[in-house]
């Protein structure tokens, strides 16, 4: 089981190492914005859920 | 003698009408033999996007609000156009798949994330499927179980039979069997000027409430999911598109996106006219309420929702297998045989049972799944969307194929909208008096 982990995260640390330069260098504020952008998608995404939770709830 | 005149460039040799008539006839049908034989990615994912929960969504909205929201699915078709279009040009241009173009462009951070995304709000869409074809069945007494496992047992052999064509041909077949609720809707017999004066003119059914929000995100989100984004760009690459073949690949798209919005329209009409005010929450409720009006009509619609998820299925199990082998660098095309790409089939195998066993759950709320994933999917979609735009925008990637001005502006106006309503829809559910 270990053995078999441990092949799973070397492929992944693989990919990362593959593409830890990107092409293209985003500046410091596009990335920001689109950090931004994502974790409020994903708050939105929670407000559902529990809105779903309420409604199964009831 | 005099000397004949010299014949001027500008004078053509006149050809009779039969040969002119021939030599255009031949010119159609060599355009013809390239765009069918071009065609396909486009037309499966804009019909598989009618899949089993767009048609529950549409159901549900043509008994809620009756013809009042066909306008709104008339500008959703040109959205989803204009959205797919791009990724007909990225998958033809870079010749790799949307998870890859990511990654490669903008590093493993945003990758994974957007690999993250795909997967989960696919997995959650394929519960859907299932949902659909389970209830579908369930219509004509065939158990829940039977359907997973037959349903499973098909999707395996389309797949393993070892060529993208064939996968291909076989999916446009169920992608004619959706049109199925064409001549539904002529059963009903709708009044063609009660259509056109209710449904084409913009307005809010009841109000600008919450229950219009969640209404107007699911219809989104069933006619622009972030899954066709991954996996058309996958399709153009697996059927070995390049740039030549992109205004086909347009063409197809286009007619894909007019048969998408002509059943959804359809099937809003169907249940608009004969179950306005009924209290229906799923297409199979639908299905079977109809049964009791017109035999027929209940049959097209269990058909069309049967033929609905399946479809859906093959297209999102695969989106999903594509961008694992992308990015895990497994063989990872339709045209390799199982000994050469297990892990491609095996994610789509293992994406197809986990699916499949949600919907044998007891007591699983399987309609309110259906729902909220629609709403959940599109909620996300933006995230996709600015991805896809920032890479049709680079000049050294696309070339002549980046986007121009136009292209830029609706695209952009697409993610504006749909992050304006999911808010508006979060703040109505999280304060439901303030839009009473």
């Amino acid at each position: 089981m270990k053995e078999y982990f441990k092949r799973r995260f070397s492929k992944i640390r693989e990919i990362n190492r593959k593409y830890a330069t990107p092409r293209v260098k985003m500046t410091k504020g596009v990335a920001f914005a689109l950090l931004m952008l994502r974790l409020y998608l994903i708050l939105l995404v929670g407000i559902l859920i529990i809105k779903f939770i309420t409604m199964v709830n009831k | 003698m005099k000397a004949p005149a010299a014949i001027s460039s500008t004078r053509r040799p006149s050809i009779g009408f039969i040969p002119r008539l021939y030599f255009h006839y031949r010119r159609v049908a060599k355009w013809l033999a390239v765009f069918l034989a071009v065609s396909g990615p486009g037309i499966i994912v804009m019909v598989a996007d009618n899949d089993a929960g767009g048609i529950t969504t549409y159901a549900a909205t043509g008994a809620r609000f009756g013809y009042g929201l066909l306008w709104f699915l008339v500008i959703l078709g040109p959205a989803a156009y204009y959205v797919q279009e791009m990724t007909v040009r990225l998958g033809a241009v870079t010749k790799r798949g949307h998870a890859e173009a990511i990654f490669e462009t903008f590093g493993r951070f945003w990758g994974w994330f957007s690999l993250t995304d795909l997967v989960l709000t696919d997995w959650l869409t394929l519960v859907t499927e299932f949902i659909g074809m389970t209830a579908a069945l369930s219509i004509f007494h065939i158990p829940p179980l039977a359907t997973v496992i037959v349903v499973s047992i098909i999707m395996a052999m389309m797949v393993l039979q070892g060529r993208y064509w064939t996968w291909e041909k076989i999916a446009l077949l169920f992608c004619g069997i959706n049109l199925i609720y064409i001549p539904a809707a002529f059963i009903v017999h709708p009044s063609v000027s009660e259509v056109l004066r209710v449904g084409l003119i913009p307005h809010f059914p009841g109000g600008f409430n919450n229950q219009i929000f969640f209404f107007l995100m699911a219809n989104i989100g069933t006619t622009i999911a972030p899954w066709m984004i991954f996996f058309q760009q996958s399709a153009v690459v697996d059927k070995g598109m390049d740039e030549k073949d992109i205004p086909f690949g347009k063409v197809d798209t286009f007619i894909g996106s007019i048969c998408t919005v002509l059943v959804a329209a359809f099937v809003i009409i169907v249940t608009a006219t004969v179950l306005r005010g009924v209290q229906i929450d799923s297409a199979a409720q639908a299905s079977q309420a109809l049964m009791g009006i017109n035999k027929y009509l209940g049959t097209f619609l269990a058909i069309g929702l049967f033929d609905a998820g399946f479809l859906g299925a093959i297209c999102i199990s695969l989106a999903s297998s594509w961008a694992f082998g992308e990015i895990f660098g497994w063989a990872h095309s339709l045209n390799n045989k199982i000994k050469e790409a297990p892990w491609f089939y095996g994610s789509y195998f293992i994406a197809l049972i986990t699916a499949g066993t949600v919907v044998l759950i007891p007591g699983a709320p399987l309609v309110l799944i259906t729902l909220f994933v629609q709403v959940i999917a599109v909620t996300l979609l933006p995230a996709a969307l600015v991805f896809l735009i920032l890479l049709l925008n680079d000049g050294e990637l696309m070339g002549k194929f980046k986007n121009n001005r136009a292209q830029n502006i609706i695209s952009v106006t697409i993610v504006v909208c749909i992050v304006l309503l999911s808010t508006l829809y979060a703040v109505s559910a999280l304060f439901p008096n303030l839009f009473k």
